[in-house]
C-alpha cells in the first residue's frame, strides 16, 4: 500500500458514516430552510415550494427568535464557565485524592452523569417543587435575618421556581451543570493520567505553587483537551431541549431556546420542516461564528503536524 | 513538623472538597432512588419527605411483573444494551483509526475534514431526525437494531475523533519510531505502545458514546417498528400516559436503567489505570 | 400498577356506574345489520394481516378489550391483526415519520383534535363512504363529528368522547355548608369560603394555565355567547377582543388576580397537576374529567375517599343552566399510506359501531358516541354530569393550525399570565393575542 493512501484507509470507515448519515442528510435540511414543506411534500406527494430567503426572514422578524437567541447565549455562556471550572477542579481533585476516596467519588459522579436526561429534569423540578421540594425547606432553614439580607425574603414556604423564566433557567443550569460536569472531569483526569510525571516532580523541585504548576505545567499540555472540551459544551448547552422541555412546559414560550423553539416549529403541529430547518441552520452558524478562533486554528494546523 | 502539618490540612481539606462534590452529584441521584420506593401519596405530597416513610416495592415489581406496551421488561434493556455496546466497539475502531490518520499523517482534505466533524456536532440532530429516517429506510436497515447503530455511531463519531485525536497526538512518535526499530510490525506498533498510551482517552469516549446510545429516545422510536424493538428511554415514555403519568415507575426504570451505565464504567476503568503502566508512577 | 389500576377502577367504576342501563339493553343485543357487511366478506380477507397503532401503554382492561376486538374481526374476516403501541408523548414524532416517508399503520387511534392536522399533512384517508355505508356510524350525532369533517369528507370516526366538569370535596362542602354553585358569584362566594376555613394555601378553584387551559377558559367564554374565531368569507377572524370574550378572559384571570381564589405561585399547571394538589387537599375544586377520581383515590392512597369527591357542570355566569363544554376525546382512522384500504374500513365499522365503540368508550372510562347510549348515562351519579354537557359540547376552531395557537404559541395562556403579573392590561393583552391568533389560524 502506498504510504499516502495510508490515512484516507484510515479515515475510510468514519467517513462513509458520517457522508451517509450526517453529510447528506444536512444538505437536506438546508435545502429545506429555503422551502415551504410540510410532511406531504418530504414523501414527494405535493411539489415542494421554493420561497428563497422567506423562511429566514420571518424568522428574524419574530420576537420569539429573538428572545430564544438571548435565553440561548446567556444560559450557554453561564453554564458552559460553571461547567468547565467546576468540572477541571474536580478532575484535579480525582488526580490528587487517595485511592479509595478517588474511587468513590468518581462512582458517585458516573452516577450522576448516567441519569437519563428526561428524568435528571424531573428531579431537578421536583427538588424546586414549590411545596414539596428540598430547595424551599433548605432557604427555609436560614436564620430569617440572613436570608432576609441575602435574598430579601424569610419565608419561603410555597415560594415558586417555575414561573419566571430567570429561575426556570436558575433551575436548567443547576441540571444540565450538574449532568455535565461528571465528563469533563472524567476527560480532565485522563488527561492528567497521560501526562508523564517528571514533569511535576521538576516542578515541585523548582518550588512552584500548585497554582502555578496549573498553569505553566498542566494547562499547556492538556490546552487542547480543554479546547475540544470548551468548544463541545458550548455547542451541547447551545442545544438542550429534553430538560427544558420538562421544566419550562410545553406553553412557556417566554422560555423557548433556539432548539426548542426549532424543534416546536419543525414538530409540533402544523409541521413546518423549512422554518424549522431554517432556525437549525441559523442556530449552527451562530456556533460557527463563536467556535471561528478555533476553526481557525484548526486550518492552521493543518499545515503542521503536532 | 509543620510540613506534615500543613499536608495532613490539605489533606483534610481535599477530602472535604470531595464529599461536598460527591453530595451534590449524588443528592439528586438519591431522590431518584428513594421515590422509586415511596408510596404514590408520599410522591404526590405537599411535603418534603426526605426517607420514605413506608417505603413499598410496588413500583420495582410492576416495571419487573407488568412489563411496559406488552412486553417484559427485558426486551427493552437487551435491545438498550445491544445498541450501546454496538455503538461503543463500532465508534471505538472506526474513531480511533481516524484520530490515528488526523493526527499521525499529513493528507490532503486533513483541515476541512476537521472542520467539517465540527459543524456536525453544531447541528442539531433533531433537525436532521427525517433525512435520516428517510435514509435509514432507503438503505434497507428500517426495524432492525444495527440501524439504529448506525445512527447512534454517526451521532457520537464526530465527537470520538475530536477527543482522541489530541490523545494520539499526545503519545511521543519517538516511541513508536523506537518500536518500529525494534522490528515491529506497524499493527504491533498500535496495539502493544500506542493503544496502552491513549487508552484513558479511549475510556472516557467509549462512556461517553455509551451513555449517548443508552440514553438516545426519537430515533430508537422512529427507527423502530414497534415495542419489541424499542429501547429502554422508549419504554420509559409509555409510563406518561394521556391520564397521568406513572412517577414511581418512571424513577424505578431510571434507576434500572443508571446500573448498567456505571457496570460499563467500572468494567473499562481498568484501562485508563493503565495508561499508566506505560509512563511513569503516579506522583 | 398505578396507571393499569387506574385504568381499571375508572373502568369499574363506571362500568358499575352504568350497571344496569348497560346490562339491560344494548350489550346482549348486537345489531345484526351492523356486522352484516363485514360478514359477509367474510372469507374474502383471510390471510391478509392489518396493522392497527393504539395510544398509549395497554393496561389489562385495554388489552383485553383490544384482543377481543381483534378475534371478532378476524372470525368476521378472516384478517389478522397487528397490534402495535406508541407511547402518549411520543405519538406526535412517531406520525411526522410515518407521515413523511411510509412505515405508518393501517389503522390508527388519534386523537380527535389532531384530525384536522394529520388530515392536512395527507396522513388519514377519507371515509365518507365507511360512514355511509355503515347504519352504525352513520348514526352518530353530526354535532360528535365536527372536527373528523373537513371540506365534506368524514376522515375519523368518533370512538369515545371526553369532556369536563368541575370536581369538588363534597365532605368540605357539606362541612361548611356550601351549596353546589350556580352561578360565577356563588363559585367565587364558595371558592372563599373554602380558602378560609382550610387555609391560605388551599385553592378554592384552581386556576389553570397549562396545557389545557382553554378548556376551562374555553367553557367560561363560551358560556357567554362568546368565541374564539369564526370563519367569515373563508378566512378566520379573531373574535378575541368581543365584549363576552373579555368577559369570560377577565373571570378567568380574576380568579388568581383579583379574588386570589387560586395560587400566584403555579400560573402555568394544567389539570394533571392541579390533580396531584387536590390529593393532598390542597384544591377545593377544579375543571376536569371524570377519570381523575380512580387517581385521586390512588394518589391519596384513602386520605381522600370516593364518596367525598363529586362532579357539578361549570354554571354560566348568570345560572342559566351549564357552560358548554369542550369536545375532547379519541377517534379510529384510516391511515393514507394503507395498502388495504377496504380491509381497514371494514374494521373502522366493527371497532367504531355500536357494539364495540361503545365498549370501548365504557371500558376506557369515556363517553359512548351514540345518542341513546348517551342519554343512558345522564342518570348517572358520576357520569350523568358529563354526559349531559357532551351532548352540547362545543368545539375548538375547527383547524389544522389551532394545535399551535392553543398548545405550541400557546397564545391565550401567554395572555392570561402577562396580565395576571401585571405587565398587560385585558384589552391590551387580548389586542395582541387576536392578532397572533389570526395569524396562526390563517397561515
Amino acid at each position: 500500500m502506498p504510504p499516502w493512501l495510508i490515512p484516507y484507509v484510515l479515515l475510510l470507515p468514519g467517513l462513509l458514516v458520517i457522508a451517509g448519515l450526517l453529510m447528506w442528510p444536512m444538505v437536506q435540511v438546508v435545502i429545506m430552510s429555503f422551502q415551504k414543506v410540510g410532511l406531504p411534500q418530504i414523501r414527494g406527494t405535493r411539489p415542494a415550494e421554493y420561497v428563497g430567503f422567506e423562511n429566514y426572514t420571518k424568522i428574524f422578524e419574530n420576537d420569539l427568535f429573538w428572545t430564544s437567541l438571548r435565553n440561548t447565549v446567556v444560559f450557554a455562556a453561564v453554564t458552559v464557565t460553571l461547567t468547565l471550572v467546576l468540572g477541571t477542579a474536580v478532575g484535579l481533585l480525582l488526580h490528587k485524592l487517595g485511592k479509595a476516596m478517588s474511587k468513590v467519588l468518581i462512582i458517585g459522579l458516573m452516577s450522576a452523569w448516567a441519569v437519563p436526561p428526561v428524568s435528571a429534569a424531573i428531579i431537578w423540578r421536583w427538588l424546586f417543587d414549590a411545596d414539596a421540594g428540598i430547595a424551599n425547606w433548605l432557604l427555609n432553614l436560614l436564620p430569617d435575618w440572613l436570608s432576609q439580607a441575602l435574598f430579601g425574603q424569610a419565608d419561603w414556604s410555597g415560594h415558586p421556581w417555575l414561573n419566571d423564566t430567570v429561575t426556570i433557567y436558575l433551575i436548567l443550569i443547576l441540571c444540565v451543570l450538574w449532568a455535565s460536569f461528571p465528563f469533563i472531569s472524567v476527560s480532565v483526569l485522563a488527561g492528567l493520567k497521560s501526562i508523564p510525571s517528571e514533569l511535576y516532580e521538576a516542578a515541585k523541585v523548582d518550588g512552584s505553587t500548585p497554582w502555578r504548576t496549573f498553569w505553566k505545567v498542566t494547562f499547556p499540555l492538556l490546552r487542547p483537551v480543554f479546547a475540544v472540551l470548551t468548544i463541545l459544551s458550548i455547542i451541547w448547552d447551545f442545544k438542550v431541549l429534553a430538560q427544558l422541555l420538562i421544566l419550562a412546559g410545553q406553553t412557556n414560550r417566554e422560555a423557548y431556546n433556539l432548539s426548542l423553539y426549532a424543534f416546536t416549529e419543525a414538530f409540533n403541529a402544523p409541521p413546518k420542516m423549512g422554518s424549522g430547518a431554517a432556525i437549525a441552520v441559523v442556530l449552527t452558524l451562530i456556533l460557527l461564528v463563536i467556535t471561528f478562533v478555533h476553526v481557525r486554528q484548526m486550518v492552521k494546523q493543518g499545515d503542521e503536524l503536532r | 513538623m509543620k510540613h506534615t502539618t500543613r499536608r495532613r490540612v490539605g489533606s483534610i481539606a481535599l477530602n472535604g472538597a470531595a464529599i461536598v462534590v460527591l453530595l451534590f452529584a449524588v443528592f439528586p441521584v438519591y431522590w431518584m432512588v428513594a421515590t422509586a420506593f415511596k408510596p404514590n401519596n408520599e410522591i404526590f405530597t405537599t411535603d418534603f419527605i426526605l426517607f420514605p416513610r413506608d417505603p413499598t416495592l410496588e413500583h420495582v415489581t410492576k416495571i419487573f411483573t407488568d412489563g411496559v406496551a406488552g412486553n417484559s421488561i427485558w426486551v427493552y434493556m437487551g435491545n438498550s444494551v445491544v445498541v450501546a455496546l454496538g455503538t461503543v466497539l463500532i465508534g471505538a475502531v472506526f474513531s480511533l483509526l481516524a484520530a490515528t490518520a488526523v493526527s499521525r499523517f499529513k493528507f490532503k482534505g486533513r483541515a476541512p475534514f476537521m472542520i467539517v466533524l465540527l459543524i456536525f456536532q453544531m447541528v442539531p440532530a433533531e433537525a436532521l431526525l427525517i433525512s435520516l429516517f428517510l435514509m435509514i429506510r432507503g438503505v434497507g436497515l428500517y426495524d432492525q437494531l444495527l440501524g439504529l447503530v448506525v445512527v447512534n455511531v454517526a451521532l457520537t463519531l464526530p465527537f470520538g475523533i475530536m477527543m482522541l485525536r489530541n490523545f494520539v497526538a499526545a503519545v511521543p512518535k519517538e516511541l513508536e519510531e523506537a518500536a518500529w526499530i525494534d522490528g515491529a510490525s506497524r499493527f504491533t506498533t498500535f496495539w502493544k505502545v500506542l493503544f496502552p498510551l491513549v487508552a484513558p482517552g479511549l475510556v472516557a469516549t467509549s462512556i461517553f458514546s455509551f451513555i449517548t446510545a443508552w440514553n438516545e429516545l426519537i430515533f430508537a422510536l422512529i427507527l423502530m417498528r414497534d415495542s419489541t424493538g424499542y429501547t429502554m428511554p422508549v419504554a420509559l415514555r409509555f409510563f406518561f400516559g394521556q391520564r397521568g403519568t406513572d412517577w414511581g415507575a418512571i424513577m424505578a426504570s431510571s434507576t434500572l436503567m443508571t446500573i448498567p451505565v456505571i457496570v460499563f464504567f467500572l468494567l473499562v476503568q481498568r484501562r485508563m489505570v493503565s495508561g499508566l503502566v506505560a509512563g511513569a508512577v503516579k506522583g | 400498577m398505578r396507571i393499569a389500576k387506574i385504568a381499571a377502577t375508572t373502568a369499574t367504576t363506571a362500568a358499575l356506574a352504568l350497571g344496569l342501563a348497560a346490562c339491560g339493553s344494548s350489550e346482549p343485543e348486537a345489531k345484526p345489520d351492523a356486522n352484516a357487511s363485514a360478514a359477509s366478506s367474510g372469507p374474502k380477507f383471510a390471510g391478509q394481516t392489518l396493522t392497527v397503532w393504539r395510544l398509549g401503554d395497554p393496561n389489562d382492561v385495554v388489552k383485553k378489550y383490544q384482543d377481543e376486538l381483534d378475534a371478532e374481526f378476524k372470525k368476521l374476516t378472516g384478517a389478522d391483526v397487528k397490534q402495535e403501541w406508541i407511547p402518549w408523548p411520543q405519538v406526535n414524532d412517531k406520525f411526522t415519520a410515518a407521515a413523511a416517508g411510509g412505515a405508518g399503520p393501517d389503522v390508527t387511534e388519534i386523537g380527535n383534535d389532531q384530525v384536522p392536522i394529520w388530515q392536512s399533512q395527507d396522513a388519514l384517508k377519507p371515509i365518507t363512504d365507511v360512514f355511509k355505508s355503515s347504519p352504525d356510524l352513520s348514526q352518530i350525532p353530526e354535532n360528535l363529528r365536527g372536527l373528523e369533517t373537513i371540506d365534506g369528507e368524514i376522515y375519523a370516526a368518533p370512538w369515545g368522547g371526553g369532556t369536563r366538569a368541575v370536581l369538588y370535596r363534597k365532605d368540605w362542602f357539606q362541612e361548611l355548608k356550601i351549596e353546589v354553585p350556580k352561578t360565577w358569584d356563588e363559585l367565587i362566594a364558595a371558592a372563599k369560603k373554602i380558602q378560609e376555613k382550610k387555609g391560605k394555601d388551599v385553592d378554592g378553584f384552581a386556576f389553570n394555565g397549562g396545557t389545557d387551559a382553554n378548556h376551562l377558559l374555553g367553557s367560561l367564554v363560551w358560556s357567554l355567547g362568546g368565541d374564539y374565531a369564526a370563519r367569515e368569507n373563508g378566512k378566520w377572524v379573531g373574535k378575541l377582543n368581543d365584549p363576552a370574550f373579555k368577559e369570560g378572559f377577565d373571570f378567568y384571570t380574576n380568579l388568581v388576580a383579583k379574588e386570589g381564589v387560586s395560587s400566584k405561585s403555579r400560573l402555568t399547571q394544567n389539570s394533571a397537576e392541579i390533580r396531584v394538589r387536590f390529593s393532598n387537599s390542597k384544591v377545593g375544586m377544579y375543571l376536569t374529567a371524570p377519570w381523575d377520581i380512580a387517581t385521586i383515590k390512588e394518589e391519596s392512597k384513602g386520605k381522600v375517599k370516593e364518596d367525598n369527591l363529586s362532579f357539578f357542570s361549570l354554571p354560566s355566569k348568570d345560572g342559566s343552566g351549564p357552560a358548554p363544554s369542550f369536545l375532547g376525546g379519541n377517534d379510529i382512522a384510516v391511515w393514507g399510506d394503507t395498502k388495504n384500504a377496504e380491509l381497514a374500513g371494514e374494521y373502522l365499522k366493527l371497532a367504531a359501531g355500536k357494539v364495540w365503540g361503545t365498549k370501548y368508550a365504557k371500558e376506557g372510562g369515556f363517553l359512548p358516541v351514540y345518542a341513546d347510549e348517551l342519554s343512558r348515562l345522564e342518570s348517572d351519579p358520576v357520569q350523568g354530569v358529563f354526559a349531559s354537557s357532551f351532548a352540547k359540547a362545543k368545539a375548538f376552531p375547527a383547524d389544522s393550525n389551532w394545535t399551535e395557537a392553543n398548545e405550541t404559541k400557546a397564545v391565550l395562556q401567554n395572555a392570561g399570565r402577562s396580565v395576571i403579573e401585571g405587565k398587560k392590561d385585558a384589552a391590551a393583552a387580548l389586542a395582541e393575542a387576536n392578532k397572533e391568533l389570526e395569524e396562526i389560524l390563517n397561515q
